[in-house]
């Protein structure tokens, strides 16, 4: 009996002492769960971040996950378009006041407002797509976020991976290179902006290797965009084959497509929301998609929609082969979205009711419903819309080919 | 500095009458001239810093009314911060209460009560150009006790004082500064006292609020470097103060310690407090008139210009810190509950000429030696920096 007890007392200890298990950022963008992230701020800092929500003034504050705490990261204002200073859109900096500090390995953290997706499905699941369709893109969860030592609940965010040189060594085996981040100033289509670096200076900003000579730094961009506008439409690959990985180039523009992007490589002013990068291997461009919340904007958006306003875009329309390939691209993200109607179900249940006890979000509860609803059809009924514009211009054999490959 | 020498002579009184412009048995009255006419070299970070400055041209009245009531008034026209120095009224019941109202020093910081003019160096003790509180306007009660043994001043003034950041006199919602110091010669002017009755012990503090902003004291070293940031403070500012002084015939010992704490209330990233920031540092100085003269306030010369007039030697060696009451390791943010710890020793050796009363030229060098701040890149750690002074003041 006495033997019996200290069994169950020893083993009992064990169990008890047995060290939790060390949270990981897998953990944190676990795409099944709906997070709880509180941000510790003073709150005259709150009021003066959503007061000042245009600028990027940081503020010191604390961030606490599953009982992990950073203390002494660095809270802004982000975004361009979805800037707001009733639910400001928000980068968590982990080490702005401490170098070298990271949270579960990231050096910061983008929480996504949703103030331009009334859904908050539409970023989620575009990342999805082009995830499925071998494309690097960020990690991605749903989290509630509470702020303040009153934990006052801000709303449902977006935690979002920001591209840096950690997603970058996750995503491509040598890891380095150069990496910038497009900033719309305005409307531009990869046109020819001349011998000069610093127009794409202002189009590109460095986020690695950010002290190196211009000219190491933009020269290659130019002459990317100088091969792009030299080259002739029917020699376009091989023009381009040194300077841009066009394979991906052409999955993503396809995946954007299907998905109705309205502000991304092909939107409605010029390119945007993407980042470039370099690897140091291949030194071929890559496009990383980045911010997809203006996905899902028109069911029957053609799929070639925009492209005679892009160089790029439209030189590869004009090349038979590339041509052949991206409509392949978007049967191919068709047959990749078959889920996408459970997945907005899926979705829908894990967020619905921190979304309408979102009292801040710039849109209401019906709206948001509403926008579910459109997103819903679209998920149900796009892959029928771009089959249709796709077959015609596909010879018969292609078609059979591109869809069994999908399966 | 040859302009600003030039202007000497045109300033020196005619004669004892021309100060004053009024003298019968009710009212008197004198005018007041100070001016300083100063060169400096400070090494820099990128070499280094000539300068001639005219930093004070002063210009006042001074005298007493009905025999009970004094007053002063006076201008600075070469300051654009704070022109009007002192403006009182002294009403003088007794020796032991007397009642002040008006713009004058808060009675905290033995060198900071001080007249500029009677200094044994050119510069202030830094614990007196930026902890003690400098002038207000407010009201004081004071007096003398016990046969000159004690002597006490208690005063309530509108704000934190001139020497407090300007955004903070800018703001003005901290509320009044209650202010007190007590000095003690335990020997009084007895003669059993010997050479003790030279001695003095001061204590002094001041408690008042601060408003929240960035307004933690300013604090710069002696070759004018930027040495404290501005933090977030809100709350109460405690000002304790203590010093001790000894006057021998020609000799002087001097020194003083300053310690200010301002509260954080609410400042952390959780709406709490952080801790306090403590601010403090002490000086100590000794000075010789090594042609015999009574070291006080003001020298008069025993010999003549011809024989060379007064002159005194003096070193001071000196401290400025400030750091928070925290344990935590120490980030540069906002709401750190710990801060970057700054701080810088001085020491200072000067000599002091007295052609007359009333002229007074000053040669001091200075060694600096700041504390390296952990984030620093590139700073100036030790610096010589030699300044020299001509005062007109009678």
């Amino acid at each position: 009996m006495i033997r019996l007890l200290l069994s169950v007392l020893v083993a009992g200890i064990t169990l008890a002492s047995r060290p939790v298990a060390a949270q990981t950022a897998d953990d944190l963008f676990d795409p099944s769960a709906l997070h709880d992230l509180a941000i510790l701020m003073n709150a005259r800092d709150w009021a003066q971040l959503r007061a000042t929500f245009m600028e990027n003034t940081y503020y010191p504050c604390d961030v606490e996950w599953r009982g992990v705490r950073a203390r002494n990261a660095a809270c802004r204002s982000r975004g361009s378009g979805s800037r707001n200073g009733v639910k400001p859109g928000l980068r968590i900096d982990f080490n702005h006041y401490v170098s070298g500090q990271t949270f579960l390995g990231l050096d910061a953290l983008v929480l996504d407002n949703f103030a331009s997706d009334p859904s908050m499905l539409r970023e989620r699941l575009s990342m999805t797509l082009l995830e499925r369709l071998g494309l690097p893109v960020p990690r991605e969860s749903y989290v509630r976020v509470v702020v303040g030592s009153e934990r006052e609940y801000v709303g449902l965010y977006a935690a979002v991976e920001e591209i840096d040189d950690e997603f970058l060594k996750h995503r491509f085996s040598a890891g380095g290179g150069y990496l910038y981040e497009y900033h719309w100033v305005s409307e531009y289509h990869f046109e020819d902006l001349g011998p000069e670096l610093e127009p794409y200076a202002t189009l590109f900003e460095p986020r690695m290797h950010e002290q190196d000579s211009m000219f190491t730094l933009f020269t290659p961009i130019r002459d990317l965009v100088a091969a792009i506008n030299e080259s002739d439409s029917r020699d376009l690959g091989t023009a381009l084959a040194p300077l841009l990985d066009l394979a991906p180039f052409v999955t993503q523009l396809a995946a954007e497509n299907f998905l109705a992007e309205w502000d991304g490589l092909v939107g409605y002013a010029g390119l945007n929301n993407f980042y470039l990068y370099r690897p140091p291997d291949t030194g071929r461009f890559r496009l990383l998609s980045w911010d997809k919340d203006s996905t899902f904007a028109w069911l029957q958006m053609p799929p070639a929609h925009n492209f005679d306003e892009n160089v790029l875009t439209r030189k590869l329309w004009a090349n038979d082969l590339l041509r052949q390939q991206y409509l392949q691209e978007l049967l191919r993200a068709a047959a990749a979205a078959r889920d996408m109607t459970d997945d907005v179900t899926r979705l829908h249940e894990l967020i619905g009711e921190a979304a309408l006890n979102d009292r801040l979000k710039p849109y209401s509860n019906q709206e948001f419903s509403d926008a579910v609803d459109d997103v819903r059809r679209f998920a149900r009924e796009r892959a029928a819309v771009v089959g249709a514009f796709v077959r015609p211009l596909l010879s018969p054999a292609d078609i059979g080919s591109s869809v069994a490959g999908s399966r | 500095m040859p302009y600003a020498i030039a202007l000497l002579p045109a300033m020196t009184p005619a004669g004892a009458s021309a100060q004053e412009l009024a003298n019968t048995a009710l009212l008197h009255a004198a005018l007041h001239v100070v001016a300083h006419a100063e060169w400096r070299h400070i090494d820099t970070a990128g070499g280094a810093d000539d300068g001639v400055d005219i930093p004070r041209a002063r210009l006042g009245l001074k005298g007493d009314a009905f025999r009970y009531v004094e007053y002063e008034i006076e201008r600075d026209f070469r300051s654009t911060n704070s022109p009007w120095r002192d403006a009182y009224v002294n009403v003088a019941f007794r020796r032991a209460l007397e009642l002040r109202a008006g713009r004058f020093k808060v009675p905290f910081g033995a060198e900071e009560l001080i007249s500029v003019t009677d200094l044994d160096f050119i510069e202030r003790a830094l614990v007196a150009s930026y902890l003690a509180p400098a002038r207000d306007v407010g009201v004081m009660a004071h007096g003398r006790a016990s046969g000159r043994r004690i002597r006490y001043h208690a005063g309530i003034f509108r704000s934190g004082g001139d020497n407090v950041r300007d955004a903070e006199r800018r703001e003005r919602s901290g509320g009044p500064l209650l202010a007190a110091r007590v000095v003690i010669r335990p020997w009084g002017e007895s003669k059993p006292g010997g050479r003790l009755r030279g001695l003095s012990f001061g204590t002094a503090l001041t408690t008042g609020r601060v408003p929240e902003g960035l307004y933690s004291l300013r604090g710069e070293t002696l070759s004018d470097r930027v040495l404290f940031p501005a933090i977030l403070v809100s709350g109460e500012r405690r000002r304790i103060g203590g010093d001790a002084e000894w006057r021998g015939g020609p000799i002087t010992l001097y020194g003083e310690f300053i310690r200010v704490t301002d509260q954080r209330l609410a400042l952390a990233v959780d709406d709490g407090p952080l801790s306090d920031i403590d601010t403090r540092g002490w000086h100590f100085s000794a000075a010789w008139m090594i042609t015999g003269e009574d070291n006080d306030s003001r020298i008069r010369p025993d010999r003549a210009l011809s024989k060379g007039g007064a002159v005194e030697i003096a070193a001071r060696v000196e401290r400025l810190q400030m750091s928070a009451l925290a344990t935590g390791p120490p980030i540069d943010s906002p709401r750190s509950d710990a801060i970057i710890p700054r701080g810088t020793y001085a020491a200072t050796a000067g000599v002091n000429w007295y052609p007359v009363e009333w002229l007074k030229i000053q040669a001091n060098v200075v060694r600096e030696w700041t504390d390296r701040p952990p984030t620093a890149v590139e700073e100036v750690f030790r610096t010589w920096h030699p300044v020299a002074r001509g005062q007109v003041a009678w």
